[in-house]
Parts: C-alpha cells; sequence; structure tokens
C-alpha cells in the first residue's frame, strides 16, 4: 500500500535534539523521502559583536559559542589573534591549553554518550556520564572559577596557574574515569539493541564526504585518518603520543567506537601532559589590555575539537577591535547539509539517533 | 496450611444472615469492588514510587526523597497534581470516545487481577477459564489505547496508537502460547487449580528446559504487551509526541498512566501464578522437613514476594536496555518468537507426554 | 428475582447499543457500540453459565474483531465525515417492517415443543477439549483441521495482498 508523503516537523522544542533548531521531513509511511532544516532559533550575533568589542573583550564572547566544549573556541580564537601579531607563548602554557583541550573533549564526549544513548531509549548512561563529568566541571571550576564558560584561555597563554595539588587532582579523576569505562561498555556499547540500532543506520558516502567538507569523527568512522593534531599541529601535540582511531563501517556504530576511542586516548594524552610539563612562566603579558592594538593581518587557526575541525579566521586592521572574527564550525556541516542528505531514505524513528552521531550542536551552527 | 475460603464463607453467611439475599450479595459485590479499587490504587501508589526509586538508584541518584521519608508521599503528591491540572480543551475528532478511552484501559486492568489468587480461597473470581479470561481482557485494553489515539484529533497521537495496537496484538501471541506451554503440565486453565499442580515443584523448575525457554519468552512478550522499555516507542519521548495520550491531561492521562503499571503488577502477577508457583511456598518433591518449614511463611507474602521479584525485573530491563524500532520489534515477534514457541509447545508436549518433568 | 433483572438489564442494553450501532452517523462510534453489544453477548454467556464460550466470544469478538474493524475503519481517510442523517419516517416504516418480522419469528419459533432437561450438561474446558479432538462419536477434529488449513490458507493470501506492489516490483 503506498501511502501519501505527509510532513512532520522535528523541532524547535524536542526532547531528542540537542539546541533549537527545526527539521521538517517529508515521510511516506516510515521512511524519510526529503528532510528540509531550519536555523536560526539560537542566532546570537557574535561574530558581529566581536566586532564592536576590543580583543581582549571578545575572548569573552568566543567561549559563549558552544556549550559541551566551549574551550577549543577560546584556544583557537587566541592563537588566531597570536599568529597575526607574533606573540609567543610560554611553553607551560601551551601545556595547560592542552591539558583544558583534552578535559574539555572528554567531558563533550562524556555528553555526547548521554544523547547517542538517550536518544535509543537508554537514559541510564545519560544520568551516569552527567554525573562523571561533574567531576570534570569540579576541576575546571578549581582551576578557573567556572564550570562551563570558562575564559581562561587568552591571547598570550592562560590565565591563572595551577593552584597547590591540582595536578595529583586531575591524574586522580582521570583514574576514576578509567574505571568507570568498563560500565559504559556493559551499558552501551556491549548491548545487542544497542548495536542494532545503529549499525547499518546514517550511512555517510564518500561522495558526500568530498563534497560536503565532512570533518571529525565522521569523517573518522568512514575510513579516513585525518586529525588537525596530527595533520597540522599545534600547541605540543607534536610531542604527545596518541592514537588516531578510525572504523570503516561510516554509520552511526563505526562513529560511536571512534569517539569511544578517543575518549581514552584523551585520558592518555592528560596524563602525558601532566607528567612532562615544565615550570616557567604562563602568560606572555600584554601591554595595556584595554588599548591593546594588533598590527593588520589575518590569521586562520585550526583546532581539533570533539565534533571535528573547528577554525578561527580573524581579521585585524591595526586597531583595538577586530575587523571581522569568523567561526567555521563542524556542526554547521553536518547538522545542517550533510542532516538532509544522510536522512534521506531513513527511519523517522532513527532522526534523533542521526543527529546526535554527526554531532549536532545548535549554538556553534548559528552563532 | 493458611487457608482463607473458611473465612471467606463465614462473612459471607454473616452477610446473608443480617439483610435479605438480593440486598447481602449486592452488599457482598460492592464490598470486593472496593477492596479491588484500593488495591488498584495503593498497587498504583507504590509501583510508581519504586519505579522512581529503583531507576534513580540504577542512575547512581536519589530518587524522590524529600516528601516524606524516602519520598513515601511522592505519588500521593503527584496524584493531587493530576486531579487539579486544567483539562486542556482542544478540538477533538469524538468527545465520547475521547472520554471513554481510558475506561477501557482501567476496566480491563481491573478485571484482570480479579481472577489473581493472592492466598488459598483469597479469590475473587475462581472461574473455570482463569487464565482465558485474564488473556481476553488484556485484548479489551488495546481498544482504548486505539479509540484515546485517534480520538485525540492528532496525527502523531493517531501515529502512536496505531503502532501501539499493531504491537499489542502481535505480542498477544506470545503471551498466549507461552502461558500454554506451561498449562500443558497443569491441565486447567483455573487459576487456583494451576497454583495446585505447583504443590510438588514450580512450573519452571517441574519443566526444566521448555518451562525456561517459555518463561524467557513470557517475559520478553510481556513487556511488549504492556509498552515498556525497550518496545515502548509508541510512547517514547525522543520520538514524535508522547504516543496515543499525547492529548491527555488530568484524571484521564491519570488513568492511562496508572493502568500501565498495573498492567506490569498483572504480567508480573500472572508469571509468578504460573511459572513461579503464585502462593505457593516453595517446595521440592522428596524434602518433607524442608517443605514444612516454607509452609510457616504466609502463602500472600510469597505471592507477593514473587510478583514483586518479576516487577524488580521489568523495571531493570527499563533502565538497561535501549528501544527497538517499530519494524525491528515487529521482525522479532513474527520471526523469532513465534516459531520459538511453538517449536516449544511440541517439545513440552513430547515432555509431558513421556513424563520426563520433575515429580512425574 | 435477581435473574430475571439481570437478563433483563443486559437485553434491554443489547438492543439499545444495537440500535445505536446502526442508527449513529459516526462510523467509529457505530464499531464501538458493536464492540459493546459484543461483550454483552459474553455477559450473557457468563449469566447461563457457559465460561469457555463468553471467554472465546470476549477474546476473539470483542478482542480481535472488534479491533480488526475498528482498525480498519482508521485507516479509511474521510472518517470524521459524518454519514447521512436517516429521516425519522423512514425510521418509523422501516422499525416497523422489522417488529413484525421479529413477532412473527418468535411465534413460529413457539410453536416448538422446548423441553426443560433435568440437571445441566457439562461444559467444562477439559470436556470440550476431549470433543474438539476425539476421533470418535461426536468429535470434531475433522473440522478442527479443516479449519487449521483454511486460517493458514487466509493467513498467507492476506500477506500476498498486503505485499502487493512489493512483488510486483520485484518482478519487473
Amino acid at each position: 500500500m503506498r501511502e501519501k508523503a505527509t510532513t512532520l516537523y522535528l523541532g524547535p522544542q524536542h526532547p531528542g535534539i540537542t539546541g533549537n533548531m527545526m527539521v521538517r521531513l517529508k515521510v511516506e509511511g516510515d521512511t524519510i523521502v526529503k528532510a528540509t532544516t531550519e536555523v536560526g532559533y539560537l542566532h546570537r550575533a557574535f561574530e558581529k559583536l566581536a566586532e564592536k568589542r576590543n580583543w581582549l573583550q571578545t575572548f569573552t564572547l568566543m567561549c559563549r559559542f558552544c556549550v559541551p566544549e566551549p574551550d577549543p573556541m577560546e584556544e583557537s580564537y587566541s592563537r588566531a589573534v597570536e599568529a597575526i601579531e607574533g606573540r609567543i607563548v610560554p611553553e607551560r602554557a601551551k601545556y595547560i591549553r592542552v591539558m583544558m583541550l583534552e578535559l574539555a573533549r572528554i567531558g563533550s564526549l562524556l555528553l555526547w554518550h548521554a544523547g547517542q544513548a538517550g536518544s535509543t531509549g537508554l537514559y541510564t548512561v545519560g544520568q551516569w556520564t552527567v554525573g562523571d563529568r561533574n567531576y570534570i566541571l569540579d576541576l575546571f571550576e578549581e582551576l578557573t572559577g567556572a564550570r562551563i564558560y570558562h575564559m581562561y584561555i587568552w591571547p598570550g597563554g592562560v590565565r591563572r596557574d595551577f593552584p597547590e595539588g591540582f595536578a595529583d587532582k586531575v591524574l586522580k579523576t582521570m583514574d576514576y574515569l578509567e574505571g568507570r569505562l568498563k560500565d559504559y561498555d556493559n551499558l552501551m556499547f556491549e548491548n545487542s539493541i544497542f548495536q542494532k540500532r545503529t549499525q547499518g543506520v546514517g550511512y555517510v558516502s564518500p561522495k558526500q564526504i568530498i563534497e560536503r567538507g565532512v570533518v571529525g569523527p565522521v569523517l573518522r568512522g568512514a575510513g579516513i585518518r585525518s586529525d588537525i593534531r596530527i595533520d597540522d599541529p599545534y600547541e605540543v601535540y607534536d610531542k604527545l603520543d596518541f592514537k588516531i582511531p578510525t572504523e570503516t563501517s561510516s554509520d552511526i556504530w563505526g562513529r560511536a567506537l571512534v569517539r569511544r576511542e578517543e575518549l581514552r586516548q584523551s585520558i592518555r594524552i592528560i596524563r602525558q601532559v601532566i607528567e612532562k610539563m615544565p615550570e616557567g612562566a604562563i602568560y606572555n603579558k600584554v601591554p595595556n589590555p584595554q588599548k591593546w592594538t594588533i598590527p593588520p593581518g589575518d590569521a586562520l587557526a585550526r583546532t581539533e575539537s570533539s565534533r571535528g575541525e573547528i577554525g578561527f579566521y580573524v581579521v585585524s586592521d591595526g586597531s583595538n577591535k577586530p575587523r571581522r572574527v569568523h567561526l567555521r564550525g563542524a556542526a554547521y556541516v553536518h547538522a545542517m547539509t550533510l542532516l538532509e542528505d544522510v536522512l534521506v531514505g531513513q527511519n523517522i524513528s532513527d532522526v534523533s539517533t542521526i543527529m546526535n552521531s554527526l554531532g549536532t550542536c545548535a549554538p556553534e551552527i548559528e552563532r | 496450611m493458611y487457608d482463607f475460603t473458611g473465612m471467606i464463607q463465614g462473612i459471607n453467611n454473616w452477610l446473608h444472615s443480617v439483610m435479605p439475599d438480593m440486598a447481602a450479595t449486592v452488599v457482598g459485590w460492592v464490598l470486593i469492588g472496593a477492596i479491588y479499587l484500593a488495591i488498584f490504587a495503593v498497587l498504583g501508589l507504590v509501583l510508581v514510587l519504586a519505579e522512581r526509586k529503583i531507576a534513580a538508584f540504577f542512575q547512581l541518584r536519589l530518587g524522590p526523597n524529600r516528601i516524606g521519608p524516602w519520598g513515601i508521599f511522592q505519588t500521593v503528591a503527584d496524584a493531587i497534581k493530576l486531579l487539579l491540572k486544567e483539562p486542556v480543551g482542544t478540538k477533538r475528532a469524538d468527545s465520547f470516545l475521547y472520554n471513554l478511552a481510558p475506561y477501557f484501559v482501567i476496566i480491563g486492568a481491573l478485571m484482570s487481577i480479579s481472577v489473581l489468587p493472592f492466598a488459598k480461597g483469597l479469590q475473587a473470581f475462581d472461574i473455570d477459564i482463569g487464565l482465558f479470561f485474564m488473556l481476553a481482557m488484556s485484548s479489551i485494553g488495546v481498544m482504548g489505547i486505539l479509540l484515546g489515539g485517534w480520538a485525540s484529533n492528532n496525527k502523531y497521537a493517531l501515529l502512536g496508537a496505531m503502532r501501539s495496537g499493531a504491537q499489542m496484538i502481535s505480542y498477544e501471541l506470545s503471551v498466549g502460547l507461552s502461558l500454554l506451554t506451561v498449562i500443558l503440565m497443569a491441565g486447567s486453565l483455573q487459576m487456583s487449580e494451576i497454583v495446585e499442580a505447583q504443590r510438588d515443584y514450580w512450573f519452571i523448575f517441574k519443566g526444566h528446559i521448555p518451562a525456561v525457554i517459555a518463561f524467557m519468552i513470557f517475559t520478553i512478550a510481556g513487556t511488549a504487551e504492556t509498552n515498556r522499555t525497550p518496545f515502548d516507542l509508541t510512547e517514547a519521548e525522543s520520538e514524535l509526541g508522547a504516543g496515543f495520550h499525547t492529548e491527555y491531561s488530568g484524571l484521564k492521562f491519570a488513568f492511562f498512566f496508572l493502568s500501565e503499571f498495573v498492567n506490569m503488577f498483572i504480567i508480573s502477577a500472572i508469571a509468578a501464578t504460573v511459572f513461579l508457583g503464585g502462593w505457593m511456598p516453595l517446595h521440592f518433591g522428596g524434602l518433607e522437613g524442608f517443605n514444612h518449614v516454607m509452609d510457616y511463611i504466609p502463602p500472600v507474602i510469597w505471592f507477593l514476594g514473587k510478583v514483586a521479584f518479576m516487577i524488580f525485573l521489568l523495571m531493570w530491563f527499563r533502565w538497561t536496555f535501549p528501544r527497538l524500532r517499530i519494524d525491528q520489534l515487529m521482525k522479532l515477534e513474527w520471526k523469532y518468537l513465534l516459531p520459538l514457541n511453538l517449536m516449544n509447545i511440541l517439545l513440552m508436549a513430547f515432555v509431558v507426554l513421556m513424563g520426563w518433568y520433575l515429580g512425574s | 428475582m435477581g435473574a430475571k433483572i439481570i437478563f433483563y438489564l443486559i437485553a434491554g442494553l443489547m438492543i439499545l447499543f444495537s440500535i445505536l450501532s446502526v442508527s449513529t452517523t459516526r462510523v467509529i462510534r457505530a464499531a464501538v457500540y458493536l464492540l459493546f453489544v459484543m461483550i454483552l453477548m459474553a455477559g450473557f454467556y457468563f449469566f447461563v453459565g457457559y465460561n469457555f464460550l463468553a471467554g472465546v466470544q470476549l477474546m476473539v469478538y470483542s478482542g480481535g474483531i472488534a479491533v480488526l474493524i475498528v482498525i480498519a475503519v482508521l485507516l479509511v481517510h474521510n472518517i470524521d465525515h459524518r454519514m447521512e442523517r436517516i429521516p425519522v419516517v423512514e425510521y418509523l416504516w422501516k422499525g416497523g417492517v422489522l417488529l413484525a418480522g421479529a413477532i412473527l419469528t418468535i411465534l413460529t419459533i413457539n410453536q416448538f415443543p422446548f423441553q426443560r432437561i433435568a440437571g445441566t450438561e457439562d461444559v467444562s474446558v477439559s470436556r470440550i477439549g476431549t470433543k474438539l479432538l476425539s476421533l470418535g462419536d461426536g468429535g470434531y477434529v475433522l473440522p478442527f483441521e479443516v479449519i487449521s488449513i483454511l486460517l493458514l490458507a487466509v493467513m498467507v493470501a492476506a500477506i500476498i495482498i498486503a505485499k502487493g506492489e512489493v512483488y510486483k516490483n520485484e518482478e519487473k
């Protein structure tokens, strides 16, 4: 029996989507024939706001692009500004930055666990990972004073040095997290129903990867070993030893395995960072922050966030305010244009799972 | 040794002695009805709280702990809230059916618990087709879901209702067949006789392999019957709307919500009665001393304990497994469970015929 | 006395719901009233003491066929479209004809000398089951097997009809 096509609207408020965006689905029976995304519910005009604030004020905006993982934004922006000015960052600051990036990556991946499992109905994983993420947020709170938006990494270095005993706390938290990983395996990854829901679903073809410019775990889930941390090393990643996981199935399950392994690698990186961190200054002090000007020029800084490659393109015209700040986010491609292609032919029950797997972050799409 | 038939008979006689025949019968009915309504209400209260607490403990958190010690008055607060909620009025496709739908599920649930034996003689309706009657009542509950979804005048509610209905009528097959497997050993559909037949061993021990397989199939199919995870696609939050009861609020939603928990109780009670021996204490064929010790524990405690175990199992499933998609769900039933069930019945029939069961 | 009240109650409700089922303008309500009539039939069987048949009535008719009818009606697209109202005059003369027919039938049936037998037949489930599968005198095993084959054929046919287009597409 041929059923006629109806239009269903997913969002903008929906428990299965992270953030607010709408997906208009044309369905026949249970299968999607056409998907159209509609974004704009979270546009906060950050890129325009950046042009009205001076360089140091802008850095407080940059972390607010993305909620689960604000640190790559800060770091990328700072590196772009440092590249234009030619500012040198002290070694210790670089190591601390790497540690912050990896901690943010772990936090974001823990939240991804919650979303991926929650969209298939396994809410217990979400409760566990959000609880474990709290320990990381505690670390952030002790180091930077804030749990979510840190405003810690700024052009020239970082703002505060480690408090007394902080390195031990970090290592203890890493040990605790490693102990929890076995439970997540048992509950989520070895769960045959979860495997059935995710294998063969949400396939991204090689053609789509090239056409759309896919990055991050989606790319690595398709078998291509590409990661900015090794392709174009920044900070001190060239001095650290870690693996880049890849899978070949290019479906939700493959991407889930990639992210699972990345969590373990991040823990490994943090341990190395704590071990290898030198003593020294943490900040190459900016002379007069309120009147700080940067010579004209532009720079692009690329960072690997947990969703993929993000890039900050910063243009300076010699004044104390940025001329243009542009964020190229991974979610913009994955969750807006790639999603429309991937959803065709899928079941409506899988929309939420696919969106989680591609790394939807509505705030990042709309800035 | 705990026999309630005498007590029930005594109350009956006393009623007949103080008022004319007709009135005594009617008063008896009203009394039994009131008791079962009270059981229904208490079940709802306890099970909702248990679900929340057990979910919390699985998820490494505390659960309701503000209202009353260990949150025991939480459900009362929820009930009061539901009663005071404003009934949101939108244009219904059919108001009469919209109002009628919750009653189908409630009445189905109430009729089902009326045939459960809580102890020897403590049973409201000991009919000779007891088990069959319970299954028939759950079929009537499907009607309430279909009507509720349609009458809400909501595309998603209708979608959810149709799927839910299809799922329930598919899994009714497996439920019936798996119970049939074990009835082969009892030789009767009457609930009290099924329990009596487990005097020497519970059926799950008596029937070893086929009975264990039937138990597993029954648990899976029973979870699907009650629309619980991993089969709760129709009510899932991350899907489109809340399924067939999207448009219900207040008291009517409370009915749907409660009946889901009572259905869970019914499935657990059927499993406890048919597989785990009902109110029969744990007996092993030859060990007279052991059996005598087991007899001291009151049968109501045995029954409620077994039901509690089954309910805990069902709740455990809910918080450990993700959801199956609707096509995977249907495939599971028609391609795997149904053939498995049929083969199992053959196996059990063979076992019973050859006398290869415990205590034969 | 009490039996009479129950009988009249069940019969009266049955007649009421039957009339409602044929006279209502909304299709789904007609299906629901039909469901009530079937449940009342089961009530009748319980009243008479024929428990097994009552259970079968509940399971097959109310729980199966009524659900089937409702699902079939739900799949029709314009169901909130009301059916036409029947004028009262038509009701009256059609009702009159029905009543005349009913009276004629009842009078004819009453001619038969019905006899009350002492005691009741044993209609327990075990007896029904044995009779259903017995090869001897009054056994029903042949109709049982024939009906099983018929059901199998019906199910296969239903699957083929439902998947019709898929098979056509596969042949291309």
